[in-house]
C-alpha cells in the first residue's frame, strides 16, 4: 500500500509525475464518482464529468496553494463541472418548473411504470429520485453534500463557496420542496 | 413560535445545527402543533430515503479503462509548473497602485464637491447617476429599453429560480416587498414559484 | 488578491468619475419604459444583495419595506426632476420673454436633486444601521459590481453595431 501522503503526491506530481497524480486519482475517484452522480444520475454523464474533474485539477494543480486537502480541492471542482454541466443540460431541455404550490404529482398517474402491487416505498424511491432530480442545481448540491455525503453545513459551504448560512437556508428550501411534491407518497407509506 | 420559524429550525435539527436551548423551543412547539410534527416526520423519512440510494459505481475494468483514458490525456496535456506566490514587493505594488488610485479619487471627490456642491457625498450619486445613464440612452430607442428590460428580467428569474437569491419565498407575500415591483416582474416572479407564491 | 484591489479601485475610480459627468447634466426625463427599469433594477438589486451580503430572514424583513419605500420615493422625485428639467428648457428656449422664471425653475430642480441625494443619505445610513461591518464592506463591493452589472447589460441590449 502506498502510504505518501496526498501533499507529498500533490508535490510529485507538480514536479512533473503523472504516476503521482494517478495515485491521487485512485485514492479519490469513487467518492468524486459518488458525488458527481449523485447529481446527475446517469452513469455515462457521471464518468465523462469525473474525468472532465480530475483532468482540470491535473491542469490547475500548479494554482493549488494546499491551503486545504486535495480532496476538497477536487471535490470543489467536482462540484462546478456538475453544475455547469446541469445548467447547460437544464437549458437544453425544456424544464417544468421546480414549484412547491405546485398540485403534488398524482399517485395514481406515474413516469414510471409500477407493476401491479408495487409497493408504497418503492414509489416513494421512485418519486424521491425524480424529486431531487428537479430540485434547482444549487439546492440539490447542498443537499445531496450533506445528507448523501454527509458534509457538514460547514464543510458544504467551503466547497460551494458560500457561507454557512446560505447552506442551512438552502437545505430548508430544498427539504420544503422535496416534501411539498412526495406528500401523497409520504402519507400511503406512514399507513 | 411561528411554523414557518419552526420547520427551519426542524431542517437545522435534522443536520444537528440546532442549539440546546433552541431544540427545548421547538420540542415546546411541537408538543402542540400537530402540523409541524407531521412536517417534521416527513422530512425524517426523506432524509433516510436520501441516504439509502444506492449509487452505483463503476467495475474495475471501468476504472482500468478510466485509468488509461485519464492518464492520456495528462500525458498530452502541457506539463506542471508551479505558479510562485508573487514576491511581497511584487503583490504590494499592485496594492499601492490601487490606494493611489483611490486616493485619485477622493480627490476627485473633493475637488469637485468643493465646486458649489450643496455639501452631501457625492458617492450617494453613484445608483442614481448609473440609472441616468440608462434613462438617457433608452429614452432616445424604445428597442434599447426593450431589450435592456429584458435582460434584467431574465437575471431576476435567474436568481429567484436557480435559488441563487437566499430570498425567502415567505417574504414574496409580504405586501411592502411586493410595493416596489412592476406587475411584469411579479408575474414573472410568480411564474418561477407558482400561483401561492404572491 | 492585489491585483483584483487595483481592478476594483479602478472601476470605483471610473464609476464616481462618471456620476460627476451626469450630474453635470440636467436630469433625464423617464416615461413609462423607465419607470419600469428602475423598478426592475431595484428588484434585481434586492435580490442579488440578498446573496451578496448574504442578509439573514430577519435582516431582510426589515430592510426590504424600508429600501422600497426610499426607492419609490425617489423615483418619484426623479420623475419630477425630468418634469421641471423639460420646464426649465422651456423656459430657456422662449428666451427674454421668461427670463424671469429662470431662478425659481433652477431652484425647482435643485432642491429636487438635493431631495434624491438625501434619500440616498437616508438609504445608506438605515443600511449602516442594520448591517454587520463584514456585511458594510460585502455591500461597498456588492455596488461596484452592481453598477458594472448594469453596464454590460446595457452593452449587451445594444448589441453589435449599436
Amino acid at each position: 500500500m502506498d502510504d505518501r501522503t496526498d501533499e507529498d503526491l500533490v508535490d510529485l506530481a507538480r514536479r512533473g509525475g503523472p504516476e503521482a497524480f494517478m495515485e491521487l486519482v485512485r485514492r479519490h475517484r469513487e467518492r468524486i464518482f459518488a458525488m458527481i452522480y449523485g447529481l446527475t444520475r446517469d452513469r455515462s454523464d457521471a464518468e465523462d464529468l469525473t474525468q472532465e474533474t480530475f483532468l482540470g485539477a491535473y491542469r490547475a494543480l500548479g494554482r493549488f496553494r494546499q491551503r486545504s486537502s486535495f480532496y476538497t480541492w477536487v471535490y470543489r471542482i467536482a462540484v462546478n463541472v456538475s453544475l455547469n454541466f446541469l445548467k447547460k443540460r437544464s437549458r437544453e431541455k425544456d424544464r417544468a418548473v421546480f414549484d412547491e404550490n405546485l398540485a403534488p404529482a398524482d399517485p395514481a398517474a406515474g413516469a414510471v411504470a409500477s407493476p401491479e402491487g408495487a409497493s408504497a416505498q418503492r414509489e416513494l424511491e421512485a418519486r424521491l429520485g425524480e424529486a431531487v432530480e428537479a430540485l434547482p442545481p444549487l439546492f440539490k448540491a447542498a443537499f445531496l453534500m450533506v445528507v448523501n455525503q454527509g458534509l457538514s453545513h460547514a464543510e458544504a459551504a467551503r466547497i460551494l463557496g458560500c457561507t454557512e448560512n446560505t447552506v442551512s437556508w438552502r437545505m430548508h428550501k430544498a427539504r420544503k420542496l422535496l416534501r411539498a411534491r412526495l406528500r401523497p407518497f409520504l402519507s400511503e407509506v406512514e399507513q | 413560535m411561528r411554523c414557518a420559524a419552526a420547520r427551519k429550525w426542524i431542517s437545522d435539527d435534522l443536520d444537528g445545527r440546532l442549539s440546546q436551548r433552541r431544540t427545548e423551543a421547538l420540542e415546546r412547539h411541537l408538543h402542540g402543533c400537530e402540523a409541524c410534527r407531521s412536517y417534521r416526520r416527513d422530512l425524517a423519512v426523506i432524509q433516510a430515503r436520501t441516504r439509502a440510494r444506492p449509487v452505483p459505481s463503476l467495475s474495475p475494468e471501468d476504472w482500468s479503462r478510466f485509468e488509461l483514458d485519464l492518464e492520456r490525456e495528462i500525458r498530452r496535456a502541457p506539463q506542471v509548473v508551479q505558479e510562485e506566490a508573487p514576491r511581497i514587493g511584487q503583490r504590494m505594488r499592485w496594492a499601492w497602485a490601487g490606494a493611489a488610485l483611490a486616493l485619485l479619487a477622493c480627490a476627485a471627490v473633493i475637488f469637485v464637491t468643493m465646486r458649489g456642491q450643496d455639501g452631501l457625498d457625492p458617492a450617494y450619486l453613484t445608483y442614481e447617476a448609473s440609472l441616468e445613464q440608462i434613462f438617457r440612452e433608452t429614452r432616445d430607442d424604445p428597442g434599447l429599453a426593450d431589450s435592456f428590460d429584458q435582460l434584467i428580467l431574465a437575471s431576476i428569474g435567474d436568481a429567484v429560480r436557480g435559488g441563487q437569491s437566499d430570498l425567502p419565498l415567505d417574504l414574496l407575500a409580504n405586501p411592502d416587498f411586493m410595493e416596489g415591483w412592476s406587475g411584469e416582474t411579479g408575474s414573472r416572479v410568480q411564474d418561477e414559484n407558482g400561483p401561492g407564491a404572491l | 488578491m492585489s491585483k483584483h484591489i487595483f481592478f476594483r479601485s479602478s472601476l470605483a475610480f471610473l464609476v464616481i468619475l462618471s456620476s460627476f459627468a451626469t450630474v453635470a447634466a440636467q436630469g433625464t426625463p423617464t416615461g413609462p419604459a423607465q419607470e419600469r427599469i428602475r423598478r426592475n433594477i431595484h428588484t434585481l438589486r434586492l435580490l442579488q444583495m440578498t446573496q451578496a451580503l448574504d442578509l439573514s430572514e430577519e435582516q431582510a424583513a426589515k430592510i426590504f419595506p424600508v429600501l422600497n419605500r426610499i426607492e419609490k420615493e425617489k423615483a418619484e422625485l426623479q420623475r419630477q426632476v425630468g418634469l421641471a428639467v423639460r420646464e426649465l428648457r422651456a423656459i430657456i428656449r422662449e428666451g427674454k420673454a421668461q427670463e424671469e422664471r429662470l431662478p425659481a425653475a433652477v431652484e425647482r430642480v435643485k432642491s429636487l436633486r438635493r431631495a434624491i441625494l438625501e434619500g440616498e443619505a437616508k438609504l445608506e445610513a438605515f443600511l449602516e444601521g442594520q448591517l454587520t461591518p463584514v456585511q458594510r464592506a460585502r455591500y461597498v463591493l456588492f455596488s461596484v459590481d452592481f453598477y458594472q452589472g448594469l453596464g454590460e447589460r446595457l452593452r449587451r441590449a445594444r448589441g453589435p453595431g449599436r
